[in-house]
C-alpha cells in the first residue's frame, strides 16, 4: 500500500513541534487543545498579533476537522479511532505552520479541491467580499458547520494555505491543509 | 417581556437582555462547542423581545435600544449568529426606534475591529467602534 498514516504523521512531525495530535476529533479534545495551546504560545511568542492568528486559525481548522472527520475506510475500521484526524504545529524561525489532516470521501474532493484552488487567488479585498457574502447568505449546515472556515483561514494568513489529497483506496482519500502564519 | 442573562464561560459569551433598560449585550469569547444550540435560544428570547414590542407604534417610536458588543474573540460560525441579532434588533430601527450598536475592540489590528467592520457593512448599520482602553 502508498500511503501510510503513520509515515505520514512522522514526516508532518519534522522541525519544531509545538503540538501534534491524532485521534478521535471531539468538541471536548478542541476545547482541551485551545486552553493547552493558549497557555503555550504565551510562553513560546511575545508577538501578540501572531499569536492571536495561531489561535484563529487553530479554532477554524479544529471546528473544520470536526465537522468533516466522519468519514473512515472500512478497513481502518476498529483501528483507528472514530472521528480520526490529525493536527500538528510546527514553527520554523518566526512562521508557524498549522497541519490538519482527514480522511475525505473521493466523491468530495472536486468540490473541496475546486474551493480552495479559488480561495487561493483571490485577493484581500476579494476574500473579504466573499466572506460577506457568505455571511449573509449560507444556511449553516446539519452539523453546525457556517462555511466560512476556510475563507476566514485564508483572510488571516494572506492566502497561504497549501492542500494535497493522498489516494488511500478506491473511495477513499487523506487530505491534508497547511496553513502558514507569518 | 422576560430578561434574559447568561453566565460567560470560558468559551462563550456572557449574554443579556434587559428589558427594563432596553439593552442587550454580549460580552467575552464566542468560541462555544456547540455554536447552534449555543444561540439558538438567544435569537429566540431577542425575536419575542422584538415582536412584543413591534405591536405598539407608540412605544416604539419612544424607544431607544442599545446594543453592546465586547467581544474579545468569536469564531466565524459565531459571527453568523451575531449577524442574526443584529437582523433581529434593527426591526426596531425600521419602525421608527433609536437602536445604537456599540462595539469594542482592543487594537486597530484586532481582527475583532474587523469582524465588527464586516458585520456593520453586511448589516447596513452603523456601529459606534470603541477602543476598550
Amino acid at each position: 500500500m502508498s500511503f501510510n498514516i503513520e509515515e505520514l504523521y512522522t514526516k508532518m512531525n519534522t522541525g519544531e513541534v509545538l503540538l501534534a495530535y491524532k485521534g478521535s476529533i471531539t468538541a471536548e479534545l478542541i476545547t482541551n487543545v485551545l486552553g493547552v495551546v493558549e497557555t503555550k504560545l504565551d510562553h513560546v511568542i511575545n508577538n501578540s498579533s501572531i499569536k492571536k492568528k495561531i489561535y484563529n486559525v487553530l479554532v477554524e481548522s479544529l471546528q473544520n476537522l470536526y465537522h468533516h472527520v466522519d468519514d473512515l475506510p472500512e478497513d481502518y475500521n476498529g483501528k483507528l479511532d472514530m472521528h480520526f484526524g490529525i493536527f500538528v504545529i510546527v514553527k520554523s524561525g518566526e512562521t508557524y505552520k498549522i497541519i490538519t489532516g482527514n480522511f475525505i470521501k473521493s466523491e468530495k474532493i472536486k468540490k473541496l479541491k475546486e474551493r480552495l484552488d479559488k480561495i487561493k487567488t483571490l485577493s484581500k479585498e476579494e476574500l473579504k467580499d466573499l466572506y460577506k457574502f457568505v455571511l449573509n447568505n449560507q444556511k449553516f449546515s446539519d452539523k453546525g458547520g457556517g462555511g466560512l472556515g476556510l475563507i476566514d483561514i485564508a483572510r488571516r494568513t494572506d492566502g497561504k494555505i497549501d492542500f494535497a489529497f493522498e489516494e488511500y483506496d478506491q473511495n477513499f482519500s487523506f487530505f491534508r491543509l497547511d496553513v502558514l502564519i507569518d | 417581556m422576560e430578561n434574559l442573562f447568561i453566565e460567560p464561560t470560558e468559551f462563550s459569551p456572557k449574554v443579556i437582555l434587559d428589558v427594563k433598560n432596553k439593552r442587550f449585550e454580549l460580552s467575552g469569547v464566542s468560541r462555544p462547542e456547540d455554536v447552534v444550540a449555543f444561540y439558538e435560544s438567544i435569537t429566540l428570547k431577542a425575536e419575542d423581545y422584538v415582536s412584543q414590542m413591534l405591536k405598539n407604534e407608540d412605544v416604539l417610536k419612544e424607544l431607544t435600544f442599545e446594543l453592546t458588543f465586547d467581544l474579545i474573540y468569536i469564531n466565524s460560525a459565531s459571527s453568523k449568529y451575531i449577524l442574526q441579532i443584529l437582523d433581529i434588533f434593527k426591526k426596531l430601527s425600521l419602525k421608527g426606534s433609536v437602536v445604537n450598536c456599540n462595539w469594542y475592540y482592543e487594537d486597530v489590528d484586532d481582527q475583532i475591529l474587523e469582524d465588527g467592520e464586516d458585520l456593520s457593512e453586511v448589516i447596513r448599520m452603523d456601529f459606534n467602534f470603541i477602543d476598550r482602553k
